[in-house]
């Protein structure tokens, strides 16, 4: 019973900020909300036993995992319907995702944070590759160590610094672009 | 300018970018649509209900049960008494009636024994009539 209340208060404490990050990744709210809970109850399933001072790292490497396996379904989607494509009767390109309906949440949410500021650190957060991204949300924003960001993001420590300043350096160019 | 002063004015201005982008994000944090934040919090419910209960829970009701339902079979089959306030006595009172129970078998052996030294006399007895009546 006491593991489930400190790991409410865990939860609590980092859900808004993977909230963010995996909109961020995926650009979609939906999206973003199934991975955190995707990563919420792998990790309460998996490592409520761990020690406390380690969720941080298992949470945010399971968010990480998650967007990454979102992205590689997102791939594998794409070349199904390439060949779907390829198949259609009379030549035509049959796009399913071009004909789908528009989003209904995507909209409201842009518009919740149509803030220039806000859309232009959100886009230049966009405009990183995936690991500078991670680092410097990992490093900078969530405030996890060199060690532990390492852990998370599953390389060396050197890797890290690399990864975290480069995101840094073009942070600035991207942020000076859009000012 | 030195390498250390320029070195001081990159590090600034990363800080400062730094700042920039953290200070956006917390904000967008806090700023976060109440519908999103009503379903963060239904999301965390559910993963804390899935919370795994230890492995033997299922076992602990059906176990307790069985071991309950036993204990009470065997004092009514064993109870040695038929009366039925006897029988689902407490364990003090029948302890005190099994050392009732153990006198009485006592005095009974000792009755046995009683007999038994009373049919060697017999015994004893007959043998030495046959002797007398043999010569």
């Amino acid at each position: 019973m006491h593991t489930k209340v400190r790991l409410n208060d865990f939860l609590k404490q980092v859900e808004r900020k993977a909230f963010r990050i995996a909109s961020i990744a995926v650009g979609n709210p939906d999206d973003a909300m199934d991975i955190v809970q995707e990563t919420m109850l792998s990790l309460v399933k998996s490592y409520a036993n761990k020690s406390e001072d380690d969720w941080p790292k298992l949470f945010f490497r399971i968010l990480y995992n998650r967007i990454n396996d979102h992205f590689r379904r997102q791939t594998v989607r794409q070349k199904v319907m390439k060949v779907r494509s390829w198949f259609a009767s009379d030549g035509e390109v049959e796009d399913i995702i071009e004909q789908a309906p528009a989003h209904s949440s995507a909209e409201p949410y842009r518009q919740l944070h149509s803030d220039n500021i806000s859309a232009s650190v959100e886009d230049s957060l966009k405009q990183l590759s995936p690991k500078q991204s991670e680092a410097f949300l990992m490093r900078s924003w969530q405030g996890l160590s060199v060690k532990d960001t390492a852990k998370v993001m599953g390389c060396s420590e050197g890797s890290v610094k690399t990864h975290h300043a480069r995101a840094v350096r073009r942070l600035q160019e991207l942020l000076a672009q859009f000012n | 300018m030195s390498n250390d002063t320029i070195e001081k004015l990159n590090k600034d201005q990363d800080d400062t970018a730094i700042d920039k982008v953290v200070k956006v994000l917390n904000e967008s944090v806090d700023g976060l649509d109440m519908q999103s934040r009503d379903r963060l919090i239904q999301v965390r419910q559910q993963a804390l209900d899935s919370l795994q209960a230890p492995w033997y829970a299922p076992f602990m009701l059906p176990v307790g049960s069985a071991v309950i339902a036993a204990s009470l079979l065997f004092a009514i089959v064993f109870a040695p008494n038929t009366d039925m306030n006897r029988q689902l006595a407490p364990p003090a009172a029948l302890a005190a009636n099994a050392v009732i129970d153990a006198d009485q078998i006592a005095l009974l052996a000792e009755d046995i024994d009683l007999l038994a030294d009373l049919e060697m006399l017999q015994w004893f007895g007959d043998m030495a009539e046959i002797y007398e009546e043999a010569g």
